[in-house]
């Protein structure tokens, strides 16, 4: 399988600071991808600038072979490429199926006019769309959770909600940012499951997680980023043994947790 | 079990609404209320439409007061200059003012924050302006004269209880487009957007789409009340659409009731009907108006609506608490 | 009177106008900036700054200067108490609820001056003089200097105070952050109803800067308080040199354009500029490229 997503030489400017600085990436169809570097090394930004809610000052992002520069964060979720956010971006006033559904309108064939003109297929498009979304639900262990409101869901199940409604866009590629923060580490084990599920069902997952021992368990492949740079690449025995990676992340932590 | 149960009790209450409002004419006898009442159900579409904005995606507008004038001039103009029947410049002065909206829209509804209300603003001023200095085709500040009225199969509603009974359907039936749109996946999209801007185009949502569709509508709305308007009072001056008007407008959305359905036809009633009956107090109208706006916002945020929701909402948790306990 | 000199003198009186609306739109920087939201009262506390001026100067006989400071003071006040009334309880609602309040203040104000006063302008005593400066062919009346001055005085008092008083130095930094302000042990209360009064007091200068031109109408309110707007925005809604500049800015275009294509339409100039603005360069004239977006 070929390159899902392709990032060429991306920099991005705040004022002074460089907080990417020609990042070059190509994440392989079908693999769990982990980018992992210390706090403000430019994980985030660089999730935020792939799936354009960022504009990066130089550089190009080309999703399944098309250039994406220009388009709106929106078209690149119906091109495929859907997301989760570091800092919980959830609908907090609908309920858990409502937030699955929002995510279903890419992938809806009715249209605007649709809301005043409903002949058959629209009002079948809409059942079928609702059992769609609780197999979604359930495939993520939220269905007995529909009809609530989402702020009364621990935390971890909220950051679970954000990961169904992502998958009720059908997408290709899938940008979870930290999807393990807030959960007990007793939980972290379902979470690794759910993405292993989603790996299996075909989906390409891009992952940022600081939970090292999850990263170094689960990924295909993980890129390295310090001060905006990419410092390293490879297997995850690969980067475990990389001197250049101890020394500017891991450190001393690091060993001191293998000894 | 109990969704069956609430959706009969809706339908009684609907039943029931349209019952009273049917007999109105019959039971009330008084010409001169019947005419407020047609200038309460003109001005509630409005606020309808007012409300789709407003309601449905947080935006406001202070200039609805200019596309319900433009409404008006677009279809009288119609039916006068080139002889269109008034039902049917009706529905072209709805479709030139949902265009209208998603003109001034798209520059404004992309960007977060609240330039919308601005623009709209001076939207409202530029059109009165225009209206009063294209004398050769508005007649200036005289107003138009000479409106046809509305006719069906001949029939011309110039009777205020025929047009009473025409804007009860009228309403009745963008009512229940509107309610169409909110329970449609457009409507759940525009929730999605006024809960979380960013989180929405996440999900795929064309966040700047979508809202510009929403002031569209909204604003098509404006436009079949102002043509409705023309039509019915066979007189408009520019006069009547000023921006003091497009508060009124909000005002009736704050006393019914943000983002409900029968908020904006119930406040524009009330707020129809109080002036007239304070018209003691005819000098403080405008006054009256905006304070008690305020004192909605910061007592009764939900609007009469809102109010009976919690009232019938206290009474049923009430009832079913004790069934619970039965059924135990 | 030669093309030049007709030039000069536009750009004279532009200048005089349009730091009038710089000052009103000080107002609006302060309040977006510590709430968040316009405030649409902001041109009716300049109306209102003004009537009470004419009241205090014309109907009480006060001495012009005592009447002037007072009109500022009281407008102040009344910046205060509106705070207090209305727009505290609303801190926390929806924006749009504070947004309509603030429409509804504005409203009640014009009202009210127009109930105490009537419709029609009222001319304002022109302590300013009315003597004309001849420079060549070129007539400057002495007002619009004395406003201009005014004016720059005004904002480098505002600017010293935000930058050297400790006062002002809490209120940057709750309109920074006003969490974490209050954290820190700053009253954000307080620090409010000082913006309003700060906002409010901007307005009032400007009115009774304005009114000795222009008369003292009930709806100078909206129409200043919609080219301040412009202003505001033009100046990227949270600089107070960026209102300044785009006060001056409004004021000569809008001038110029009244002799030089339609004074019917003049009125509507600063209303076209905003659009420019919204759909060029959102962030004003001094913001970075368009990252204002909906997402």
């Amino acid at each position: 399988m070929g390159l899902i997503l392709q990032a060429d030489k991306i920099s991005k400017r705040f004022g002074g600071l460089l907080a990417l600085d020609g990042v070059e990436l190509g994440i392989q169809e079908g693999s769990i991808h982990s980018i992992v570097g210390p706090n403000g090394s430019g994980k985030t930004t660089l999730f935020n600038v792939l799936t354009r809610f960022s504009e990066p000052t130089s550089g190009k992002v080309s999703f399944a072979g098309k250039n994406i520069a220009g388009i709106k964060p929106s078209a690149v979720v119906s091109m495929g490429m859907a997301r989760t956010f570091q800092n919980l971006l959830i609908f907090k006033r609908m309920t858990v199926l409502e937030n699955v559904l929002v995510g279903r309108t890419p992938r809806l064939d009715a249209k605007l006019i649709n809301a005043f003109i409903t002949p058959k297929w629209v009002t079948d498009e809409k059942k079928s769309n609702i059992e769609r979304c609780e197999q979604i639900l359930d495939f993520c262990g939220l269905l007995e959770h529909k009809d609530k409101m989402p702020t009364n869901l621990p935390y971890a199940d909220q950051k679970r909600l954000e990961i169904a409604r992502a998958l009720a866009t059908e997408p290709r590629l899938l940008l979870l940012d930290e999807p393990a923060a807030g959960t007990p580490t007793g939980e972290v084990g379902q979470l690794l499951e759910l993405i292993l599920k989603i790996k299996k069902s075909g989906i390409t997952v891009m992952l940022i997680e600081h939970k090292m021992d999850m990263v170094m368990s689960i990924s295909d492949r993980i890129s390295v980023l310090n001060f905006g740079k990419k410092i390293a690449e490879g297997t995850p025995q690969e980067i475990r043994t990389d001197p250049m990676v101890i020394e500017a992340y891991l450190g001393r932590k690091w060993l001191d947790a293998e000894n | 079990m109990r969704g069956v149960r609430h959706k009969s009790k809706s339908a009684w209450l609907i039943a029931g609404v349209a019952a009273a409002a049917l007999l109105l004419p019959i039971i009330a006898r008084n010409e001169y209320f019947i005419h407020l009442m047609v200038m309460a159900l003109v001005y509630g579409i409005v606020a309808m439409g007012l409300n789709i904005l407003t309601g449905y995606t947080g935006k406001l507008s202070l200039g609805h007061a200019g596309f319900f004038g433009l409404g008006a001039y677009v279809s009288a103009l119609l039916s006068i200059k080139l002889g269109v029947p008034a039902l049917v410049s009706i529905v072209i002065a709805g479709v030139v003012l949902f265009f209208m909206g998603v003109l001034l829209g798209l520059p404004t509804l992309r960007l977060e924050g609240h330039y919308l209300s601005i623009v709209t603003i001076g939207f409202n001023e530029v059109i009165i302006l225009v209206l009063i200095n294209m004398r050769s085709l508005t007649r200036g500040p005289g107003g138009l004269r000479g409106i046809p009225p509305i006719s069906i199969g001949g029939f011309e509603l110039v009777s205020d209880v025929s047009q009473y009974y025409f804007a009860v359907i009228l309403v009745a039936i963008l009512l229940w487009l509107k309610s169409k749109l909110v329970k449609s996946h457009v409507g759940l999209a525009l929730r999605a957007v006024m809960d979380g801007e960013v989180a929405s185009e996440a999900c795929g949502v064309n966040v700047a789409y979508y809202r510009v569709f929403a002031f569209g509508i909204s604003a098509m709305y404006a436009g079949i009340g102002g043509g409705v308007l023309a039509h019915f009072l066979n007189y408009i001056s520019p006069y009547s659409f000023q921006s003091p008007e497009s508060f009124a407008l909000l005002g009736m959305l704050v006393v019914g009731g943000i983002g409900t359905l029968a908020g904006p036809i119930i406040g524009s009633i009330i707020m129809t009907l109080l002036p007239e009956y304070l018209r003691a107090f005819a000098d403080f109208r405008l006054i009256i108006n905006a304070v008690l706006t305020i004192v909605l916002l910061i007592k009764v945020p939900g609007g009469i609506v809102g109010l009976f929701k919690s009232l019938a909402g206290r009474i049923g948790r009430r009832s079913s608490d004790g069934l619970d306990t039965a059924g135990r | 009177m030669s093309l030049s000199s007709l030039l000069v003198q536009v750009l004279i009186q532009g200048l005089a106008v349009g730091s009038v609306y710089a000052l009103i739109a000080l107002g609006y920087v302060m309040i977006f900036k510590a709430v968040g939201v316009f405030n649409f009262a902001q041109g009716d506390f300049m109306m209102s700054g003004c009537f009470i001026g004419l009241w205090l100067i014309v109907y009480l006989r006060l001495p012009i200067a005592l009447g002037l400071i007072l009109a500022v003071l009281l407008t102040s006040l009344l910046g205060i108490l509106v705070e207090a009334v209305v727009f505290h309880p609303l801190l926390e609602s929806p924006s749009r609820s504070y947004l309509i309040s603030t429409v509804a203040v504005g409203i009640i104000l014009r009202e009210i001056g127009r109930l105490i006063f009537g419709a029609d302008p009222l001319s304002f005593p022109n302590y300013l003089g009315d003597k004309v400066i001849k420079l060549g062919s070129v007539g400057i009346p002495v007002q619009y200097i004395w406003i201009s001055l005014a004016a720059v005085a005004v904002v480098s008092l505002l600017l010293w105070f935000f930058k050297k008083t400790k006062m002002g130095k809490a209120m940057r930094a709750v309109s920074e952050d006003r969490e974490t302000a209050r954290l820190m042990g700053i009253d954000t209360n307080l620090n409010m109803k000082l913006t309003y009064a700060l906002s409010s007091a901007m307005g009032a200068i400007a009115g009774v800067l304005i009114a000795p031109v222009f008369f003292a109408f009930t709806e100078m309110g909206r129409s200043f308080g919609q080219k301040a707007f412009s202003s505001f925005v033009l100046g990227g809604t949270d600089s107070i040199p960026g209102a300044v500049v785009g006060g001056l800015l409004i004021g000569v275009v809008e001038n110029l354009a009244g002799v030089f294509i339609s004074t019917k339409y003049k009125d509507a100039i600063s209303f076209i500029i905003l659009i420019v603005v919204l759909i060029c360069k959102p962030r004003g004239l001094f913001g970075g490229r368009g990252e204002r977006r909906a997402a």
